[in-house]
């Protein structure tokens, strides 16, 4: 069975029209589209593959995958928030959209995250643009029920003009705190750091959700193994199709049904994978 | 309506679009987004005896109008396949190429026999011609191991044998006649070009492997030549396939000589590329007052004495 898509909305290769394209700090965009078409609000930590060009033009030639920032159902569509930096062509290409042009979207693609059960503090830990996936999250565990678990918010930047969104989730109601790798911010050092004090056993359960460069991740991932904490993490691999045909993304990780890693695409196994699948292995 | 139906030797085909091996995965991928049933013929990803894991990542990296893979042929191996994926591909009704790998001659023959005697396979297509695992172009660049491993395939089974061939070889005709003289029904050119792309600063491969296999629009003229070329020289039909994204471009290849053709790398950007430019071959033609997308095939005319064939 091919599973794609957030649970409910059948993914499908959709034109966005271009609300909007606000700096977000120092480097980073956040684009919003509004989206006629779409089946529904996408579940956090789902993406979208994005054409970053003219239909009819050849180069760059594959899509660029990108997390679902936000999501809001209106009327007659969905309104979709991406948060991007320019690295590359496709970025910069993105970054010349103008209110009213249209771009396409393939999606929503991928597993989305999977929070357990209510009772759990939930801990994100965002590196750099690794933020990207959790205004939408953040809001979802707020909103989950009258009295939403306590969320914290670990933010890792190079500087303090790159700590991204911190203001939303505060409004959203969770507790945000800062590393920044000069001092600019927040505490001075790296945002595990922040972690390894949050995961301290006398604060009670806990349940992580991570997305951030892989460095980062794979300290994330060992250091709530150690702990015993539940976690997720989003991985950003290289990325031909988005939708399982060309084998290009792969994680190796465990099966979800035990046994020895195996190469999994982490377009239809992921983006999002149980911690517990990565520990140990050489991912 | 322009009539669409090719032959590729005994294969016959409702429409001349296939979709090329290792892009379409196993159909089922490709389900949500289109209806693969509407093609001519489905090409899954590359077939082994056992699995395999394939390469370690990254495996893809964009280069201009172009891709460069090092997939590795990760696969679920010939029994898996035959349980899980090959329902699903009879299922869409249209034919199915099983697409084999091996590394031995007894490997191909053991792949051919099994898939014989499997019901829903239309035609198998030997992947001579892997250039991201080592010895993947062993029998795609010799052209007495070609027509060895051909041979013995063709005679392990009772389906129409297509050859994959590689475009990494200085002449490619010496190929396409091994792969005719053994038996073949047809050959498909290309696959991919093996190539690089690196970051000076770092001083590395943006593969996990030094080396990838060159695919999509930037090897389209290549192809349609090396297409071209076995038309002219060699007698069996012609399978064209290499970066082609619109109904112009699989239109170039059939008057260039292929009897059908490939879509691959385009279905990546655009998962109902292969529908995209069936749709748009039929609308061109009829546009053309083309009857019959038969006329097209091998039709290239020689450019008229002095003038410029524009
Ligand atoms: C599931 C998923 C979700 C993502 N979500 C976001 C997001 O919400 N916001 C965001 O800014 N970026 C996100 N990315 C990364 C984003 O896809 C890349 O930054 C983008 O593809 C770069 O395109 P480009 O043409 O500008 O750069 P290119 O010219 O293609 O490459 C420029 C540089 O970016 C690197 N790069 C290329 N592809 C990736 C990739 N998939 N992951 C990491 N680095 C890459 C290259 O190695 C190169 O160094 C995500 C990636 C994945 C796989
Ligand atoms: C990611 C990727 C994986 C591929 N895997 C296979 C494979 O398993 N077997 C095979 O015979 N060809 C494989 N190919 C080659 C294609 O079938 C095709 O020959 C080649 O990509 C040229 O066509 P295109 O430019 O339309 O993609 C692969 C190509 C790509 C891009």
């Amino acid at each position: 069975m091919t599973l794609v898509g957030a649970p409910g909305v059948p993914p499908a290769d959709l034109p966005g029209r271009v609300l909007a394209l606000d700096p977000l700090g120092s480097e980073a965009f956040r684009l919003r589209l509004h989206v006629p078409g779409l089946g529904g609000e996408p579940a956090p930590g789902v993406f979208f593959q994005v054409l970053c060009r003219e239909e009819e033009a050849r180069d760059p030639l594959v899509r660029r995958p990108f997390s679902v920032a936000d999501a809001r159902a209106v009327r007659d569509g969905v309104e979709v928030d991406l948060i991007f930096a320019v690295v590359g062509r496709g970025t910069a290409w993105l970054a010349s959209r103008r209110t009213g042009d249209t771009v396409r979207l393939l999606g929503p693609l991928g597993r989305p995250f999977a929070p357990g059960p209510g009772g759990l503090r939930r801990v994100v830990v965002a590196g750099g643009l690794g933020v990207a996936p959790f205004p939408l999250l953040v809001r979802t565990l707020r909103g989950r029920q009258a009295s939403p678990d306590p969320v914290t918010v670990l933010l890792g930047a190079r500087t303090a003009r790159r700590v991204l969104c911190a203001r939303e989730f505060e409004a959203a109601g969770a507790r945000v705190r800062v590393a920044t790798d000069d001092g600019t911010a927040g505490t001075r050092g790296q945002v595990t750091a922040l972690l390894e004090e949050e995961l301290d056993p006398g604060l009670g359960p806990a349940e992580v959700h991570a997305c951030g460069p892989e460095p980062m991740l794979r300290r994330v991932v060992d250091l709530c193994a150690e702990a015993g904490v539940a976690c997720q993490v989003s991985l950003e691999r290289v990325m031909a199709c988005g939708f399982g045909a060309c084998y290009g993304c792969v994680v190796r990780a465990r099966p979800a049904s035990g046994g020895p890693p195996r190469h999994d695409r982490s377009c239809l196994g992921g983006p999002v994978y149980d911690a517990a699948r990565l520990a140990g292995v050489e991912w | 309506m322009a009539l669409l139906a090719v032959r590729v030797g005994p294969l016959d085909l409702a429409n001349p679009v296939m979709a090329a091996s290792g892009t379409f995965g196993y159909g089922t991928e490709l389900a949500p987004f289109m209806d693969p049933g509407r093609l001519g013929a489905i090409v899954g990803k590359s077939i082994s005896l056992e699995p395999r894991e394939g390469n370690p990542p990254p495996r893809t990296v964009e280069t201009p109008a172009g891709l460069l893979n090092s997939i590795g042929l990760q696969n679920p191996g010939l029994e898996r396949f035959l349980e899980e994926k090959l329902p699903a591909l009879r299922a869409f009704g249209t034919r199915v190429v099983v697409n084999i790998v091996g590394e031995r001659v007894e490997d191909y023959v053991s792949l051919a026999g099994r898939l014989g005697e499997a019901e829903g396979v239309d035609a198998l297509e030997l992947n001579l011609s892997c250039p991201n695992v080592d010895r993947g172009l062993l029998f795609g660049s010799d052209p007495a191991l070609t027509e060895e491993v051909v041979r013995a395939s063709v005679v392990a089974t009772r389906l129409p044998v297509i050859v994959k061939l590689t475009p990494n070889v200085t002449d490619i005709l010496p190929y396409a006649r091994a792969s005719e003289r053994a038996g073949a029904a047809a050959v498909s050119v290309a696959n991919t070009y093996v190539g690089m792309a690196l970051d000076w600063r770092s001083r590395r491969s943006r593969l996990a492997r030094p080396t990838g296999g060159l695919s999509g629009p930037a090897i389209k003229p290549l192809v349609l030549r090396l297409v071209w070329q076995c038309r002219q020289g060699c007698g069996l039909p012609v399978i064209g396939v290499g970066g082609i994204a619109t109904a112009e471009d699989a239109l170039e290849y059939l008057v260039a000589g292929a009897s059908a053709v490939q879509v691959g790398t385009a279905t990546f950007a655009d998962p109902a590329a292969c529908a995209r430019v069936l749709e748009g071959m039929g609308r061109l033609l009829d546009e053309a007052g083309v009857r019959d997308v038969n006329e097209l095939v091998g039709s290239l005319r020689a450019a008229p004495a002095g003038r410029s064939p524009n």
